[in-house]
């Protein structure tokens, strides 16, 4: 019976497949312009992965609070993007933000959750604005907008599911490995930024 | 999906019954609300669902008398923002304010939903009929399965999505208010 409810409500999704196909080329290409916007960059894809990481290295309640508020705050960065707000050294602060949430996992900093989620939500605001500011125009804006949070969530889940190593013997030890290599390549992509 | 492209007469129902799920716009309020109803449990269960999908019904209706209604999807925006941000911090509200903001979000829908619409123009009552199905079909399964997550994680994950919703609700509200 469940089983049956699961495939009826997959098969009357799947039109969602189609959407290309019916809302015209903009709105499909749009979601996957949108999807692939925080994957193509390897900066972006290190701080939210270590944003999962270091949640499941705190475990509860972080594990959660983080990926519940990191989307909402960094919508609010977007919104300033959006908007035209200037934001000084986006780049800078993204690159800083990978060698800031490497450092916290790699030193096994176990701030409260309040804290953790201010350092969370400050660098949200760096990656908001950065896709913000590139968000196309009105038509395809929602599909964008819709797979760039989509797969910015998949990161984070990515990064809390490596991280259940933890509950391995020596799973802490690899988390904290893992946080050092994510600092160390935000290291190199800062001093990319700078010597450009 | 052979009836989708109108050279059957059951085109204007499938056009009515696709809708919601169509439309980002229009599927991510559903969504939202389907699992702040699920987690706030009887009666507004069922209440939310039936406030949201008449109002929508009613809408749609008055939209095909060619009533235009240039806010709507500014409601539609809001609506994402709210019942998203809602189920993210898994709030509860008294029941006639959570009644009040189904009704007003179900109304945006119902307009978004039908007016304009080329099918819906060409036959009406067909394209209602389907919209209303699609709707209470999408608002059942959605509520169905949030209701039978018990587990933990499941209930984490649907305010993980509920961020999610509230985050796209966020970009396109700033959006539509840029000149």
């Amino acid at each position: 019976m469940r089983r049956a409810v699961w495939i009826a409500l997959l098969v009357w999704l799947a039109p969602l497949a189609a959407l290309a196909h019916a809302e015209g080329a903009a709105a499909g290409s749009s979601f996957l312009t949108g999807f692939l916007h925080p994957i193509r960059g390897i900066d972006h894809v290190l701080a939210m992965f270590a944003i999962g990481l270091w949640g499941s290295q705190l475990g509860m309640p972080a594990i959660w609070v983080l990926p519940v508020a990191f989307p909402l705050v960094m919508a609010f960065g977007g919104a300033l993007g959006i908007a035209g707000v200037p934001l000084p050294g986006t780049e800078i602060g993204i690159a800083i933000s990978v060698v800031a949430l490497g450092s916290v996992i790699a030193l096994n900093v176990r701030p409260p959750v309040g804290a953790a989620l201010g350092l969370a939500a400050f660098f949200a605001i760096f990656h908001g604005h950065a896709h913000g500011a590139e968000l196309p125009g009105q038509a395809g804006a929602i599909a964008y907008s819709a797979g760039f949070v989509l797969a910015t969530g998949l990161i984070h889940l990515s990064g809390i599911a490596v991280g259940l190593v933890m509950h391995l013997p020596r799973g802490p030890a690899l988390v904290r490995i893992g946080g050092g290599v994510i600092a160390l390549a935000g290291v190199w992509l800062l001093a990319g930024l700078i010597t450009a | 999906m052979i009836f989708a492209h109108g050279t059957v007469a059951m085109g204007e129902l499938y056009a009515g019954l696709l809708q919601p799920v169509l439309h980002f716009e229009s599927l991510l309020p559903i969504l939202a609300l389907a699992l702040w109803a699920a987690q706030l449990g009887t009666p507004l269960l069922w209440q939310l669902p039936l406030a949201f999908a008449g109002a929508a019904l009613a809408a749609a209706v008055v939209a095909l008398l060619g009533v235009a209604a240039p806010g709507a999807a500014y409601v539609q925006s809001a609506a994402m923002l709210g019942f998203g941000g809602l189920v993210a911090a898994r709030a509860r509200l008294p029941a006639v304010p959570a009644l009040g903001l189904a009704i007003v979000a179900g109304l945006a829908q119902g307009h978004v939903g039908a007016f304009g619409e080329p099918a819906a123009a060409a036959r009406p009552v067909l394209y209602v009929l389907g919209f209303a199905l699609g709707l209470g079909l999408l608002l059942f399964h959605v509520e169905n399965l949030a209701v039978r997550a018990r587990a933990f994680w499941l209930q984490i994950g649907m305010r993980v999505v509920g961020s999610w919703i509230a985050a796209v609700g966020v970009l396109i509200s700033v959006l539509a208010l840029r000149p």
